[in-house]
């Protein structure tokens, strides 16, 4: 049974619009328009796809499809869940030599109908040709308690998840049953036009995570004048909902106290984030520094910049305590 | 302010005793009547009764505004495991480890390892700290001193657990003592743990020892992986149905959770072992005892780890790693607050 494309469109979670290339279903988690602001130097980022993923009840005994992506990155990874639990993860390699290559990914299913959520690679483009079940499978969309618009770098983004169903975004997601959309591009800063107004969904609540960058690479100037706006642009955009600013998590760096071109210390970019949340009552702080244990075993790089599979468990379940009561 | 004997004790949590022993405090999850059956001749293995004076899920909990805490670590090692950690955490997230390195390869044998004294800087304003020794040593703490301290105090946990198992439970094979099953979940609900894991252990009928538990809020059971390999039919037929009616008879009026075993590799290939079981076939044995007590109540271990080698520490896919044991952890957490509200 070949999934048509209106029944594979009601079952992707984490897109905003869809798109259809080169006789593939790209689920885009940017508008055409909330691209078009995207920084130059983030351009190829929002067509990755973080956050977005098959999800729905069948009684189906496998799952095949078909997905084409750029070859920049060789391997790339889905992960199946069955209600909730992770069965079984694939890594395949890109072919060589085929101009426009896709790869045909297949999972066996338990007996019985069950939840079946199916991650596509975080950080690449994927164009699905073909989604297919078994003829006479049962097939109903997931219906998630709430959804949200994780804002943020490339933390957020997922870097640097072996699993794309390990990110932080995606575990919070599962933790409060909610449909995420990810709008986290690796490098980026707070800038106010992250934000187009008028472009969003409606949403139960928001997280926001940028600053790591902006204590890194930005200045004091462009800082001061983007981070506000911002902000102010998602209080306006999303009224009356929840929205957690999440400060910068621990990073290598601090700990020697390093100062860059922005001439502030991590912690009074903190600062700066918490004092201009701290004017909108539905704004809530969320201490980034507390997430996750400033161990290097909970990192994946040798900066200790970007936490890896276990320091995004560690940092899912503490913001998950954070946010929930506040829901 | 350096901490007297009685204030760490004041502080310490999920030990059925704290004692001073050389300048040091002694922590002990067993009391005296609970680790009595270990030492009887009909215990099935002998490195249980060591295995009852380690420190799973012991901690030293406390609020303070100190700057920093220093504190001397010693105890006793039955493995030969090259080093002994040691957690720091700032209101529940870990911020700091240290080891104590041995030179002495001790497996087999119990040898003491340290002292060794460590100095933890702390973040600026009052928190709670939390010093969570390794799972799998005995453990003694002294000369506890914070730093510019005005403020201490216990912290109070809300619930209270008790929490019997095997080495999954203990803590095997979490790299980090904060990040076992049984201490994340604890977390999670806010839950001081009294943990009775002991690795290797399956199902038996002296574990329950009457009248000797603390008042708690709920309990959680996690036999039966052990059971599938190590026992017959005959043992596990009659302890298991003896141990649950123990427990049901101890904990009549608290909601006791049977966590079935977790899905480990053996099950690919529907293993049978000593038993002559599957191990799905002892899940329905547990199931059935289960059904006969209205307090107790299922949760199937199979859905709580993902069924991946990434989830697990060991190449037999039998131990989750720490990883393994969030997971754990969390779904466990979603399961129990089903009950407990």
């Amino acid at each position: 049974m070949i999934l048509d494309r209106n029944t594979l469109e009601s079952i992707i979670t984490g897109a905003l619009e869809f798109g259809w290339e080169d006789g593939g279903l790209a689920p885009e988690r940017f508008t055409a328009v909330q691209r078009a602001h995207v920084h130059e130097r983030s351009k190829e980022q929002p067509r990755d796809m973080a956050s977005v993923a098959l999800d729905f009840y069948t009684d189906a005994r496998w799952i095949r499809l078909e997905v084409g992506t750029r070859r920049e990155r060789k391997e790339f990874a889905f992960d199946l869940l069955e209600d909730g639990v992770l069965k079984a993860a694939q890594r395949p390699v890109m072919p060589d030599d085929e101009e426009e290559p896709f790869v045909t990914v297949e999972f066996p299913l338990s007996e019985g109908e069950k939840r079946v959520t199916l991650y596509l690679p975080w950080a690449r483009a994927a164009r699905i040709r073909r989604a297919e079940l078994p003829d006479g499978a049962s097939l109903r969309p997931y219906l998630h308690r709430r959804s949200f618009v994780a804002f943020g770098d490339s933390i957020t983004h997922g870097c640097i998840a072996a699993c794309p169903s390990m990110t932080y975004v995606n575990q919070l997601a599962r933790l409060l049953d909610a449909r995420a959309v990810n709008q986290g591009m690796g490098g980026e800063f707070m800038r106010a036009d992250n934000l187009t107004p008028g472009t969003y969904p409606e949403v139960d609540f928001v997280t926001i995570a940028y600053g790591t960058n902006d204590y890194r690479h930005n200045t004091a100037a462009v800082f001061d004048a983007d981070m506000p706006e911002f902000l102010r642009r998602a209080v306006e955009e999303f009224p009356g909902k929840p929205i957690f600013v999440i400060l910068p998590l621990w990073r290598l760096l601090e700990g020697r106290g390093k100062i860059w071109d922005m001439g502030r210390t991590l912690e009074e970019v903190r600062a700066c984030i918490r004092q201009e949340a701290a004017k909108y009552p539905n704004m809530h702080i969320v201490e980034g520094a507390k997430l996750v244990p400033h161990l290097p075993e909970f990192y994946g790089d040798p900066f200790l910049l970007h936490p890896n599979d276990l320091g995004f468990s560690q940092m899912a379940m503490n913001l998950y305590r954070e946010i929930k009561d506040k829901l | 302010m350096k901490l007297t004997f009685e204030q760490v004790k004041a502080c310490t949590k999920g030990a059925m005793e704290v004692r001073e022993e050389n300048g040091a405090a002694a922590f002990y999850r067993f009391s005296p009547a609970q680790s009595a059956p270990y030492d009887l001749p009909d215990c099935p293995e002998e490195r249980f009764r060591y295995t009852c004076d380690t420190t799973a899920s012991v901690m030293v909990d406390f609020w303070t505004d100190a700057d920093a805490i220093t504190l001397t670590l010693s105890g006793t090692c039955l493995d030969g495991r090259p080093e002994i950690p040691v957690e720091i955490l700032e209101n529940g997230t870990m911020v700091q480890s240290a080891k104590v390195a041995r030179t002495v390869d001790s497996t087999g044998q119990v040898v003491p390892y340290g002292p060794a004294t460590f100095r933890f800087p702390l973040s600026k304003g009052e928190k709670r700290v939390t010093v969570c020794p390794f799972y799998l040593t005995v453990n003694r703490i002294s000369d506890v001193i914070l730093e510019n301290a005005t403020t201490f105090r216990p912290y109070e946990h809300a619930k209270t657990m008790l929490a019997f198992g095997d080495s999954i439970t203990q803590g095997h094979i979490c790299a980090h003592a904060s990040l076992t099953y049984v201490n994340q979940v604890a977390m999670l609900l806010d839950a001081e743990v009294h943990n009775y894991g002991i690795g290797g252990e399956t199902f038996w009928d002296k574990k329950i020892v009457p009248g000797t538990y603390p008042r708690c809020d709920f309990v959680t059971v996690a036999y039966g992986t052990n059971d599938f390999v190590k026992c017959s039919a005959e043992e596990f037929d009659h302890h298991m149905p003896a141990f649950m009616k123990a427990v049901a008879a101890e904990f009549a009026s608290v909601p006791v959770f049977i966590i079935l075993p977790i899905w480990r590799q053996a099950e690919i290939r529907s293993d049978r072992r000593k038993q002559g079981r599957t191990l799905e076939e002892v899940r329905q044995l547990l199931r059935q005892e289960s059904a006969k007590y209205p307090n107790f109540h299922v949760i199937e271990g199979r859905e709580l780890v993902p069924h991946h080698a990434t989830f697990y520490g060991d190449t037999t896919l039998l131990h989750p790693n720490d990883l393994g044991d969030t997971f754990y952890a969390r779904n466990l957490y979603n399961e129990l607050i089903k009950v407990l509200g």
